[in-house]
């Protein structure tokens, strides 16, 4: 699991991501790239992201713990 | 480099994204959040200095309506966006058409007013005639993309709501793969003619060996999918594109069906150019661009057998489609040629009589065929026939040959499985069959020769064919230069022609496997050939005998 968000992430973002990465940290994880990680996640786990969760999940953690509650 | 701008009144920048990566874009204009109005009315915007070669413009349905209201005021901002466009730019804008989602609940009926769907369609045919009469529009037409894929299946609310972003991973992919098609359709250069081959392609069967009531053309089963085929080839015509026919085949035989076959659509004077012969079709090929006096390259060649599109792909500048394995793709294949190489015909009367001004103006040209490499080209289609001789196996099909082959068939005799089970019995008769298959792939057993020793101890050609579908490859010379060296040596070798209908095609054959016409027998529908040099042709191919 926390290994296929970081390649989400990585796809999405072009650089190195860590479990500790967040979006205050990267400049490349701007708004724009948030929808479109949110929709990577989506289609890959097959999930519906609730709209006032898109906002909770700008860090790897909070991604993957996250997927754990949901899945 | 091709500089790409992407326009809307929503988050097109992840679609944007999907399209760049897709298509190797290096320059690329994302236009800010809703800001495509301003960006193509001011004439000093960062998007008018841009000079895109292609600007894609997406204008959500929902939001024009919130926006505009009317469908007069829509339309004055369209004409008003599009003015602008093409006042300050040079280059291309795709305009993505208009989709309006709205609930099934709310228009279940369409007896009901539903002002929404009717503004839907407005605007796009609105649009749509603004791009007959303008080369640098396009309209991209998402609503069908829509309409096919469905609309539940494309959109994601949630993303819409949090920023403008309307469609998921799924749609975003699906779209930006159509918006590739769509630009490389617009660099295609437009091509100007249609050539067609007849058998297979344009009705299922050989005329020349089924004949005009044994051919699948009509209008229930597999025959729809040609009749479909045939009245989309049609509305090219219509709109302007020339046609004209390639085929190996008899010219009466072609002349049947589209005189004479009640569900032939195309008729004979819908081709310009009837190139109907036994020539390679590379060379009638080349005739037709010299006749027609356009370049070669946009001519567009059809054709069911792999090897005469290998032969025109390698000595032609044509563009040669794949074509599809089963008639029932015939549609879709007609309709993907038409958005590929015809897609930007203007509908002018000026085209409309085209057809006639080519008819006019057909230059004949001697072409010189100095470049063409036809023993090349055979070697490097990797023939391979395999012969057997007096093989019982054989009976049942060698039989079907006889009784079905017209065209290469020298004395077109009929035989029952019977007949032929008794000359592989007798001592006197020597019958050979071979299987070819090329780098396209098996033929199966689809040439054959009878032949016997007579009273006097000649040797007599009784039967001598060949499948149409293999014709032009040479084979019958192999196949009989391999057969030669296996006849006793000393014997004068009898060869007969006998003229039919069809059987034009090998009509000089004989002299070209090295026989030599008899003297006194030279009835022009029954000749006599005599064979007596031993003039043994070096086989290129692989040439085996069935053990």
């Amino acid at each position: 699991m926390k290994s296929k968000v970081i390649k989400i992430l990585e796809g999405v973002l072009e650089v190195k991501v860590s479990l500790e990465s967040s979006s205050n940290a990267l400049d490349e994880w701007d708004s724009l790239n948030h929808v479109r990680i949110i929709l990577e996640i989506e289609e890959v786990f097959n999930i519906k992201i609730h709209f006032n969760d898109i906002s909770k999940l700008k860090s790897v953690n909070a991604i993957v713990s996250y997927l754990e509650k949901s899945i | 480099m091709k500089k790409t701008a992407f326009l809307g009144n929503y988050t097109i920048d992840i679609l944007a994204k999907e399209y760049q990566k897709k298509n190797n874009v290096n320059s690329l204009y994302v236009s800010g959040f809703n800001q495509y109005s301003l960006e193509i009315l001011d004439e000093d915007s960062p998007f008018n200095k841009y000079k895109a070669n292609y600007s894609f413009l997406f204008l959500d349905g929902n939001l024009l309506i919130d926006n505009f209201k009317t469908l007069s005021k829509i339309k004055k901002h369209i004409d008003e966006i599009f003015d602008s466009f093409f006042n300050n730019n040079t280059g291309y804008l795709i305009f993505s058409n208009i989709y309006i989602s709205s609930s099934i609940n709310k228009i279940h009926f369409y007896n009901k007013k539903n002002n929404l769907k009717e503004i839907e369609q407005k605007i796009n045919l609105y649009c749509q005639k603004k791009a007959l009469s303008n080369t640098k529009l396009f309209i991209f037409d998402l609503a069908t993309i829509i309409q096919e894929s469905g609309w539940k299946n494309l959109h994601n609310n949630t993303t819409w709501n949090y920023g403008r972003v309307r469609f998921n991973k799924f749609a975003n992919n699906l779209i930006s793969e159509k918006l590739i098609n769509t630009v490389n359709s617009i660099d295609n250069k437009t091509k100007k003619c249609l050539v067609l081959d007849l058998d297979n392609t344009l009705w299922g069967g050989v005329i020349g060996e089924e004949g005009i009531d044994g051919i699948i053309l009509g209008t229930d089963g597999l025959g729809e999918s040609f009749y479909n085929f045939q009245k989309k080839i049609k509305n090219l015509k219509t709109k302007g594109v020339i046609l004209a026919i390639c085929s190996k085949n008899n010219m009466n035989d072609a002349r049947d069906v589209f005189f004479n076959h009640q569900f032939s659509l195309l008729k004979w004077n819908d081709f310009i150019i009837k190139k109907v012969n036994w020539k390679p079709k590379n060379f009638n090929i080349n005739e037709i661009a010299a006749e027609l006096n356009i370049s070669e390259d946009s001519l567009v060649f059809i054709d069911d057998n792999p090897t005469e599109r290998e032969a025109v792909r390698k000595y032609t500048d044509a563009v040669v489609p794949d074509f599809p394995n089963s008639p029932s793709d015939l549609s879709e294949f007609i309709d993907d040629i038409d958005l590929k190489y015809f897609s930007k015909f203007n509908i002018t009367d000026e085209d409309r009589k085209k057809t006639i001004q080519y008819q006019d103006n057909i230059k004949r040209k001697k072409l010189e065929n100095a470049s063409y490499d036809f023993d090349k080209f055979i070697k490097d289609l990797n023939l391979e026939i395999t012969i057997s001789y007096n093989n019982t196996k054989d009976i049942s099909r060698l039989a079907q040959l006889t009784q079905k082959t017209n065209q290469f068939n020298f004395t077109t005799k009929r035989y029952s499985e019977l007949d032929i089970e008794k000359f592989i019995a007798d001592k006197d008769y020597h019958v050979f069959v071979g299987a070819v298959r090329d780098k396209f792939g098996d033929y199966g057993k689809v040439v054959a020769l009878i032949i016997y020793e007579n009273a006097e101890g000649y040797l007599m050609i009784d039967t001598f064919l060949m499948s149409c579908r293999v014709v032009g490859k040479q084979i019958e010379n192999y196949f009989f230069n391999e057969i030669l060296s296996q006849l006793p040596n000393a014997k004068t070798i009898y060869g007969k022609y006998i003229a039919t209908k069809k059987n034009i095609l090998v009509k000089d054959k004989y002299l070209d496997l090295g026989f030599d016409l008899c003297e006194n027998e030279k009835n022009d529908s029954n000749k006599k050939y005599i064979f007596d040099k031993k003039k043994i042709l070096k086989n290129n191919i692989k040439v085996t005998n069935e053990k």
